[in-house]
Formats: C-alpha cells, structure tokens, sequence
C-alpha cells in the first residue's frame, strides 16, 4: 500500500555543494525517517524519504552527495549527477532544490545554474544569511528570484527556520503532471563556458548581497572568509601549535574510546554472562540449552560488548566533523600521506577505519583521483578496527604484569600505531604496482568553524551504529552458531567425556588438520579453531577460543568475563604439559591479528568497491600470508632469544 | 611588488596575508578546470591565510571560502597584481 503511493508521489531532488547545508536542511525537511544509511564523514549514498507537503499531498525527496558541478569528479559526485539525472536511483525529478550558501553565493549559484540549465525546474533555498548579518550585509530574495528566474526561499537548516515555508514553496512548484515532458540534458563544460558562467554568477551575487552601510562595497566584504574560522586557523594550522593540538585532538579520542568505553563494555559483557547462566540454570540440560547459552547468547554477547567503542569513534569523529575541524585535520596529513601517494582526502575514510574497515570504504568514495582511492581502499583493513579489540584486550590483559599496568597501554598504543605504519608502507609498496596517468591533487574546502550540534551528532552515531549492526551483526552470530555446531555435531553417544566430544567432532578434526601450520606459532589445534572462526568475525576469538579451551572443564562458562576467559588461557597446556600461551606465542598471535584480513565482510566491500574481485582477493591472501610469515619469524625469532 | 599590470608570478609566491589578483591559469587541463569551478577565475582576488611548513599544503582564501590547495597546485595560479 506504502509502495503504491510512493511510487506515484512527485519526486524532488536536493543538491549543493559540499558544506552547503544542504543535508542538516533535509533531516530538518523530512525528520529523518529515511531509507538508505549514511556513514558519518560524508552523505555516500542519496537517501530516499516521504515527507508531507502542506497541501496535504506526499513528496518523494532524495539527497545525495555535494557536488561542485555536474561534472561528476569523484565517485561520490558521480553518484549524485546520476541520481539527479534519473540514470540511478528513484528516477528523474520534477523539481530540484538547489541549495546556497549566501556567503558564498557566486560559486554556489554557478552549480544552480548549471542544474537550472540542463533543463530542470530549480528552487533556491539559501542557508546561511544569518552570518550576513553579521558582517553588515544584507540578502535581497526577490533580486535573486529575478536575475536567476527561480522561486527563493532563505532557510536555516540547523534551526528549522524557514523550512515551512521551503515546504509550501515545493508544492506550489511541482508541476501538474507528474512526468517531466523533457530530458535535461548534461551541459557541455569547457574552460571558457566554465569563466562565463562564474561572470554571471557574479552579477547576480551583486544584484542579491548588499551591504547595509552604502559606504562600504559588499564584495569586497564577501571576499574575505568567516574571520573568527581565520582567527582560529592561525592556531590550529600553525606550524607548532597546530601539529599539538592535532596529535592532542587525536590522542583525546583514541583514549576516550578505551577509558570511556571500559565500563559500558563490562556491564555489556556481565549482562550476557548473566543471561547465559540463567538460561543453563533455569533451562533442563540439553544440547539445546547449551546451543542457546554458548552459541547463541555467548555469540550475540561477542557483537554487543564493542558497540560502545564503535558509538564513540563515530560520535567523536561526527563532532569535530561538524565543528569544522576535520577537513583542518586532513589538510595537516595531507603532506606525509602525499610521500606515500595518497592524500588528505584519505584521512576520513582511514580515521573510519579505525572503527571499522567497512564504513571507511564507503567514506573513499569522496576521492576523486583513482590511484589514491584505490590505495585508500588497499591499505584499510590494516587499520586497527575495533573488532580486532576484544583480541588485544584479552592478549594485552594476560601479558601485561600486574606491578606495571602502564605496559599494557604502551601495547595497544603500539599496536595501533604499528598498524598506521605498516598501512603506510603497504601503500607506498602498492603504489609502485598502480601505474594511472592521473595527477593526485587536494582542493579541499576548510568549511567555516561552527559549534557542533550534539544532538544531530548523536543522532548520527546511532544511525553509523546501527546500521553497522545490521551489517556485522547477522554474520557474527551465525558463526557463532555455526561455530558451535562445528565443535558439537556430530552428537557423541551418551557418558562420553566432553573433551573426547569435541575432538570426534568435525571442527576437532579440522583443527587437527591445522595443527601442523598452528605449530611453527607456538599454538596448538584449538587455537587453530578459534583462528578460524576469527575469519568470520575477528571479536569472536576470545569467545572461541574458550569455548575450545573450556572443553571438559566443568564448570566453565565461556562468556563469563575477561578475568575468566585469561585464567582459562594461563591454565592451557600441550598434552605434554608446556604452556600454550608464551610471550612469544601470545606476541605471535598479536602481530598476527594487526596484519591478517580476517574479515569476510571487508573482503565483499572492497570488491564492490573497487570494482575488481582480484583486488580484494589480492589483499585477503596478501595480508593474511603476510600475518602468518611475519608471525613465524616473530615467535621463531624471540624463542631464539631464550623468551619462551 | 605592488607595480599594477606586471605578472607577479604565481600563488605560491604571494605573501601570507596579501590579496592578489588573479591573472591566468596554468597546468593540465583537469587542474584548470577544477579550479575554475572553485572560482579560481581572472581577474578574481585572493589571499594566501595559512603556509603548512615542510612543503606542506596553502590555506586560500577566496570568494568567501577558505581552499587547502597543495604548491603544485598553487603554482597553477597565476597572480598579476597585488593590493597595497
């Protein structure tokens, strides 16, 4: 019933430069309720949503990445040139509205008469007049509805100002008849028609911005940028003081996510713990009731406990987004990621990769030079995701001694920058591979400082959160069932001891098949299978890993905390009686995680998103090959040097 | 430096701070019609606000905007006059 009247309902279209505002106008427009995701750092993909028009009438309204011409540059751009064009997506619109930053009104009018001259019926919604004001100017509507021939509505997106009437204006200009009778038709752009266009642009900023005082000409005002951002810049890109504020803004972060999210993570890890020992107590005992509590709750338990460090990176990330401060960021990095042929344009798209490999795929899209992006594409999975965590922490928390808990961070600290390093150094080797003519270039637009509005940024998060759940979620709990099947089925007769259980069944088989690749690691079979199903999941490793360590010794709750999950590790031993877990099998085990892919889900990304099967396939048996060498000659090497 | 109608140069070699005015536009054919559509056009002015050290990236102000552009590409603005 839904589907029938969408599918009916005019369609229109918002489009803007980059930082135009456009997309807080829409949220403001259609409340959010939409279909497609969008990662934070940039709008990847269009979104879809209905919105009622105060003429009691429905409206379909798309928006999709900025773009600054039509001439579609990057990947993202391209998305939105197609989408407006009706050649992806929900098909061609009956009205666009054109989104424009007074401020800078030339340069955004001169991608709304490109739009308005390939034909389409244009609206102008104009953000962002209130920073007029401020300066002693003033925006004149019915001039610029004049010299540029289109309806005008001044809006302001982060406070909803403006938007009814954005809302009535929609439906009195969507035409009578729902199908458009021409094809617009895609500008022929060359450098001359490119200066033309800017010249009459110009003319019609004149006829619209002007200055209360008629002493003072308001262009020359316009000229200069926000002059607190100015103000600010001269801090925060100064030589010293800005590379300390960057590494400080950074470091704020990263350790937000361990010391914020600790407690979270613990409620998160008892609760399910929790459930899993009510549900053997209350429930009879089966192989059903086992299935539930360590496949099921112990598996879904795996995906929860890293949310809250998901929600903080992307909340973290989302502020200093609409504060300003990222691009700022990215123009700092923008020189040594050139050394390695990449960009400041990657900086987002990696920072994301420290959540996870996935979102940071998508945020690639907005690199327009070829190499760089595919670069982007090829080093991301060496970030450190915050599914690899789990992993760190439990390896971390056996190795670090008690009198000196510092050691533990100074680990992950390595870690992290260990994988920032060798993602470098990985590119550089790679780029040696990529051989494109194409120049690599940054333009990049340092939006004007704003206060970041908490609400929409938490608001963000949940949506990056969720929508990253729904993608990891489903695969990490059907390997967790799998997983347990595997070690169960098939069913031994009734009395065997669980030990000799698990080693009849097939996954103790295929670990044995394994033991002998397992044991140049310093590991034995049963981390072999727990190696394994970190191919589907990495954050289920430690839950594996109990489970496999945890056979035969009654009772041993595989989710019952980290404290646990290390006193099981310390206990595991060779038939022979030597420890399992070494320094330098534990070391061994570290450095395989920072390097392997072991996430299927990122190979099927990178697939798609660098539109080649080899590539990715490249970097699964790459890297994963790569993990295992540099891994032998880690714990072969220590073992040399008498560390066990 | 200030002497009107004689090429400056270029970008890059405009004091930090100082509004220049564009004159013509060099480099590939892509790098000029990116910063076109910017609205890097002759006989636009802009000014230089940051200078990242270690060969590092500009910050430019123009038409209202601030612009990161690396040297190369600051090096494809050409610059014929300076404002006092």
């Amino acid at each position: 019933m839904k589907n029938a009247t969408t599918a009916l309902s005019p369609l229109v279209a918002f489009v803007g430069q980059p930082n135009a505002g456009k997309t807080s106008l829409f949220n403001c427009l259609t409340g959010l309720r939409c279909k497609t995701a969008n990662y934070p750092g940039v709008t990847v993909e269009y979104s879809l949503c209905t919105m009622l028009l105060p003429d009691g009438l429905e409206a379909r309204i798309v928006d999709s990445p900025g773009m600054r011409s039509l001439e579609g540059r990057s990947p993202d751009e391209q998305v939105a040139v197609d989408a407006l064009f009706g050649r992806a997506g929900p098909g061609l619109p009956q009205l666009v509205v054109a989104v424009v930053d007074a401020t800078q009104l030339a340069r955004h009018l001169f991608l709304a008469s490109q739009v308005r001259d390939a034909g389409f019926d244009v609206i102008l919604a104009v953000t962002m007049t209130d920073l007029l004001d401020r300066r002693g100017l003033t925006f004149r509507p019915e001039a610029l509805a004049e010299s540029f021939g289109a309806p005008v509505a001044i809006v302001n997106g982060r406070t909803g100002e403006g938007a009814d009437a954005l809302a009535t204006l929609i439906s009195r200009n969507l035409p009578d008849r729902p199908d458009r009778p021409r094809a617009p038709a895609l500008p022929r752009q060359s450098f001359e028609k490119i200066l033309e266009r800017y010249r009459r642009a110009e003319a019609m900023e004149k006829e619209a911005v002007v200055a209360l005082d008629p002493a003072s000409a308001a262009s020359v005002v316009l000229r200069r940028a926000d002059p607190l951002s100015e103000k600010l810049d001269r801090f925060f890109l100064s030589p010293v003081w800005g590379l300390a504020s960057f590494f400080l803004v950074m470091a704020a972060i990263f350790t937000s996510v361990f010391w914020l999210a600790v407690p979270a993570m613990d409620a998160i890890d008892a609760a399910f713990g929790w459930a899993a020992d009510g549900a053997r107590q209350i429930l009879p005992a089966s192989w059903w009731t086992r299935l539930l509590a360590d496949g099921l709750i112990g598996g879904a338990g795996a995906v929860a406990v890293f949310i809250p460090q998901i929600v903080i990176l992307f909340l973290g990330m989302g502020l200093l987004e609409d504060s300003g401060y990222l691009a700022r960021g990215a123009m700092l990095v923008d020189r040594p990621l050139a050394a390695v042929g990449l960009s400041g344009r990657a900086f987002v798209p990696l920072l994301s990769g420290f959540a996870c490999a996935i979102p940071g795929m998508m945020a690639a899209r907005t690199i327009s030079n070829r190499k760089e992006r595919l670069l982007t594409l090829f080093i991301l999975p060496l970030m450190t995701c915050s599914a690899r965590l789990p992993v760190y922490g439990l390896l971390i928390a056996f190795l670090t001694p008690r009198d000196r808990p510092w050691l533990g961070g100074a680990a992950m600290a390595g870690l992290y920058l260990g994988s920032l390093m060798v993602g470098l150094a990985a590119a550089a080797l790679a780029g040696r591979f990529l051989k494109t003519g194409e120049r690599s270039t940054l333009f990049l637009e340092l939006p004007a400082y704003r206060r970041p509005r908490l609400r929409v940024t938490l608001k963000n998060a949940r949506h990056s959160t969720a929508s990253y759940l729904r993608r990891a979620g489903p695969a990490i709990l059907w390997i967790a069932l799998g997983l347990w099947a595997l070690t169960h089925y098939p069913i031994s007769p009734e009395g065997t001891d669980e030990t000799e259980e698990i080693a009849g069944s097939w996954g103790g088989k295929l670990g044995r098949v394994l033991e002998p690749a397992m044991h140049p690691l310093g590991l034995d079979w049963r981390c072999g299978v727990a190696m394994i199903s970190g191919f589907a999941a990495r954050e289920v490793f430690p839950g594996t890993l109990s489970i496999m360590l945890g056979q035969g010794e009654d009772p041993a709750p595989p989710d019952a905390g980290m404290q646990s999950q290390i006193a099981m590790i310390r206990k595991a031993a060779f038939p022979d009686g030597r420890p399992i877990f070494t320094i330098a099998s534990s070391m061994g085990l570290l450095l395989f995680f920072m390097l392997a892919l072991q996430c299927m889900a990122t190979v099927a990304t990178a697939a798609k998103e660098s539109g080649s099967r080899a590539f990715a396939l490249t970097q699964l048996f790459g890297f994963t090959g790569a993990a295992y060498v540099a891994s032998v000659a880690l714990v072969q090497t220590l073992r040399w040097f008498g560390i066990a | 430096m200030t002497n009107s109608h004689s090429p400056l140069g270029t970008l890059l070699d405009l004091p930090v701070g100082a509004w220049g005015q564009i004159g013509d536009l060099t480099g590939g054919e892509e790098v000029r019609a990116r910063l076109s559509e910017l609205g890097f056009t002759p006989g636009e002015w802009v000014r230089v606000t940051e200078r990242l050290p270690f060969g590092g990236a500009l910050a430019v102000n123009l038409r209202g905007g601030t612009f990161a552009l690396r040297r190369e590409e600051a090096r494809a603005v050409g610059v014929r006059e300076v404002a006092p």
